[in-house]
């Protein structure tokens, strides 16, 4: 009788589960930090909010072009200030509410009310001015001021700009909504998974799979020993970059690279000694080894980059190389302009924090030195600060030349040139509103916002780029391809890379 | 007040200092720390300054150090621990969340530890000085003195990566989560509530090289107290006699040697519970286990002072009352404690 009752549950503990053809398991190192379109800021929270409800307008996977979401069409006034959004009929939430105009006018006028500090509300608040109901299909939104980049704010990649309802009127929603995307969410557990099942009431092209769970790993080698044990179907964010390199050997798994709008670079605080000669800036510009940095410390996984502009993001022809390939003999020469030769060296710090990028930092620290050191004319002195303390003394002007990160708030060049020059130059440490040349910034920016012809805004873009190659407020670095790769065990199909950085969950599917 | 009761007052009144000051090191130590928190939390975007001090207005950051603090222990007396930063719910819902987790793995690890550590110290122990004893006794030095991480790792390499026995992280495979439901949130008791054999089996096999982890490094160190402990216990007169009077090896070693020397093996058992949550961090993190231990680091990454003041003060409280039952359970388990 024992026997048999341990025979039994033996052959209970032998069946492994569910056939799994309509599930995909995916794996992040990532985390929810918390479900509220006006307190959020993050890649895998905007990554959930953004598959479980949809905006006005989309952009299309593996492109940057402007679609329909819930409105079918739209028309702007001559003078770049009217929009006015007609909304595809018979969409519905997904308890049957139906979308019209008031839903409209409701969730965006809550989401700008509300207005977290942890949010992003900022990147569509200034500039509306009013939302209207014309008619039940009918929305028109006024804004303060003409601004090109509006329509690409109002998609999807902005999640402020996502259309919900049932959420509080006076709080953060923290989960709490009804959507109108291709998924909801079944069940979230913190720091475990995220499971997520298409919705039948979707008006868009049903997912190619119907359940979704997001399981999170504590660390990228986790992550890794997890798609190398087939535990996962795919792999994205973040994996190391020698575990990439690894993992490309591995005939089990593919491994796709994405392009990256996300960028590294130096930043000088152009007020600050030694920094604030503009000699000493190009002379740097002209000594740092970019390949030497993709090829030791990424193994060649992230590529230079010569502007702040990734190469692809709109407005078409908007990124030229500006900056100069390395020159040591330039470097010198520029380095002597300024007064210093190899008996009264260049002393310089360069600063770094070194967790919030990741684990490479020390490393890309060490190699700028290096290269630098070479001209023979500068000590460059490392130091480096945990990512709190870093940020409070960037905001007060402490460093001289430091190294920093941007990914995009929206997929357009201006998000790439103005953070540093007009729009926060002392937050974002580089001080610039107190350059000779900033109201000259400033006055091409606001004139190239306001300008709703791609090939003149490209052209004033690439006006910022070359005065940039001058007065070097900002070194380029390289593109931070690192995160964008995506590892999938074979048989997985739909992954569509592109510039949002995003796995478009609704395309994967398992052969 | 009988003995046994005035020692339990006293020994609560004794802990309560001890959390008090744990609770003011805690406050104290996040504000001496370099760096402004707000900053940590919006900085490196472009954000205003107004936008600064209303953050810093919402957690409190602009009241003197003096109300802080006092605000502070009045919330903590009151059950609030404040609300985190990252995540916008309260401290208590994040750890009461992720607890069972926590205490589940600590279970477990705390189960192979007493199992494995003590069986092997009884081996030891009764072929004393034999080629046995040697390898245990290397065995248990090694166990505690490898770092957990290297062991966690190890073990998800071979165990999971190269053999494919055991999943290498997590507490459930993804294609449950459309079956499982969270009940206690103790994923084997859930499982058991299912009564699905499939779903605790795959339970089961995510917490086995966790669980491993954790209790390793406690299976030395209780295998080298149960091997010290047994030897001391058969050396003694009335083990001398059982044997004399002809009963087995077995009865006198398991019945009669062991019931006494598990005496300080049960002590260090409860006092290794703290010990045990500092492994937990490291076990947690290297296996993913979403517990306690992964939510106080990414709150420190993220530097949420209010998740990591109130996770610290939570554990400390939690380790305290652990010692202080652990304490009084000894006077019970032992007479010869004094009250």
């Amino acid at each position: 009788m024992r026997k048999l009752a341990i025979l039994g549950f033996a052959l209970a503990f032998a069946v492994t589960g569910l056939a799994a053809s309509d599930i995909l398991i995916l794996g992040t190192t990532d985390r929810i930090t918390e479900l509220s379109f006006a307190n959020s800021y993050d890649h895998f929270t905007w990554h959930i909010l953004r598959h479980t409800t949809q905006g006005l307008l989309r952009l299309e996977p593996g492109t940057t072009a402007i679609k329909p979401g819930i409105a079918e069409s739209w028309e702007v006034s001559e003078d770049g200030l009217v929009y006015t959004f007609h909304l595809r009929p018979g969409v519905v939430f997904w308890d049957g509410t139906p979308c019209d105009a008031n839903s409209v006018k409701w969730a965006l006028e809550r989401t700008l009310r509300l207005n977290g500090p942890e949010g992003g509300v900022g990147l569509i608040k200034p500039v509306i001015k009013s939302i209207d109901v014309l008619d039940d299909l009918t929305v028109q939104i006024t804004l303060n001021y003409p601004d090109r980049t509006f329509l690409i704010r109002m998609t999807d990649n902005v999640i402020p700009s996502l259309i919900y309802t049932g959420a509080p009127e006076n709080d953060f929603a923290k989960g709490n909504y009804v959507g109108l995307g291709p998924y909801r969410i079944v069940e979230y557990v913190p720091d475990e998974r995220v499971v997520l099942e298409a919705v039948d009431t979707y008006f868009g092209e049903p997912p190619k799979t119907k359940k979704i769970v997001w399981v999170m790993y504590s660390d990228a080698a986790a992550l890794r020993a997890a798609i190398e044990a087939g535990d996962i179907d795919v792999a994205f964010r973040t994996l190391n970059p020698i575990d990439i390199m690894d993992l490309m050997n591995n005939p089990n798994l593919q491994v796709i690279g994405g392009p990256s709008p996300g960028i590294r670079y130096l930043l000088f605080n152009v007020t600050q000694p030694p920094v604030d000669n503009v000699f000493v800036r190009q002379a740097i510009a002209y000594a740092v080894d970019r390949d030497a940095i993709c090829q030791q410390v990424f193994s060649g996984l992230n590529t230079p980059i010569y502007t702040m502009v990734p190469t692809g993001l709109p407005p078409a022809g908007a990124s030229i190389d500006v900056f100069p390939k390395r020159d040591l003999e330039k470097a010198r020469e520029l380095l002597r302009l300024a007064g210093y030769s190899e008996e009264n060296p260049l002393e310089l710090n360069l600063w770094y924090t070194p967790k919030h990028y990741g684990t490479t930092e020390s490393d890309v620290a060490a190699v700028i030195k290096q290269a630098i050191e070479e001209t023979g004319m500068v000590k460059i002195n490392i130091q480096s600060l945990e990512w709190g303390a870093y940020t409070e003394r960037m905001s007060q002007g402490g460093f001289d030349m430091f190294l920093l990160g941007w990914y995009p708030d929206y997929l357009e060049a201006s998000n790439f040139l103005l953070p540093w020059t007009t729009e926060s130059p002392e937050g974002l440490g580089t001080f610039f509103n107190h350059h000779p040349n900033f109201e000259a910034y400033k006055d091409i920016a606001e004139v190239a916002l306001a300008t709703v012809d791609d090939e003149r805004a490209a052209k004033l873009y690439q006006a910022i780029q070359i005065l940039s190659a001058y007065d070097v407020p900002w070194i380029p670095l390289w593109s931070n391809k690192q995160q964008t790769y995506v590892v999938a065990q074979k048989g997985v199909g739909g992954l569509v890379l592109d510039l949002t950085m995003e796995l478009h969950i609704e395309l994967l599917y398992k052969e | 007040m009988g003995g046994l009761a005035r020692y339990i007052v006293q020994r609560i009144v004794l802990t309560i200092p001890m959390v008090f000051i744990l609770l003011s090191v805690v406050f104290l130590v996040l504000r001496l720390m370099p760096g402004d928190p707000v900053l940590a939390m919006l900085g490196g975007r472009n954000v205003s300054p107004e936008l600064l001090e209303q953050k810093r207005h919402e957690m409190g950051l602009d009241k003197p150090l003096g109300v802080q603090y006092v605000e502070y222990l009045s919330g903590i007396l009151h059950g609030d621990f404040g609300k985190s930063s990252r995540t916008g719910k309260p401290v208590l819902y994040e750890l009461f969340s992720r607890l069972p987790a926590t205490v589940e793995l600590a279970i477990w690890g705390m189960l192979f530890a007493a199992l494995f550590g003590i069986t092997t110290g009884i081996l030891a122990a009764t072929r004393a000085d034999r080629p046995i004893d040697h390898t245990v006794r290397i065995f248990h030095i090694g166990s505690f003195a490898l770092p957990i991480f290297w062991v966690g790792l190890m073990l998800q390499v071979i165990f999971g990566v190269k053999l494919g026995w055991f999943p290498v992280a997590g507490r459930l495979a993804g294609r449950y989560a459309f079956t499982f439901d969270r009940i206690t949130g103790f994923y084997v008791l859930d499982a058991i509530i299912h009564r699905d054999g499939a779903l605790l089996l795959d339970v089961v096999k995510h917490l086995v090289l966790p669980a491993v982890t954790l209790g390793l490094a406690q299976a030395g160190l209780l295998g080298r107290i149960t091997r010290a402990s047994m030897l001391e216990v058969l050396d003694t007169d009335y083990v001398t006699t059982a044997r004399s009077k002809g009963l087995g090896e077995r009865i006198v070693v398991l019945k009669h040697a062991l019931r006494n020397a598990l005496i300080p093996i049960v002590t260090v058992l409860g006092l290794q519970f703290a010990i045990l949550m500092g492994g937990a961090v490291l076990t947690e993190t290297v296996f993913s286990w979403p517990g306690i231990a992964g939510f106080l680091i990414r709150s420190l990454d993220a530097r949420d002072w209010w998740a990591l003041q109130g996770t610290i003060a939570f554990i400390g409280i939690l380790i305290a009352t652990i010692n202080l039952v652990v304490d009084i359970f000894y006077s019970f388990i032992d007479p010869r404690v004094r009250y």
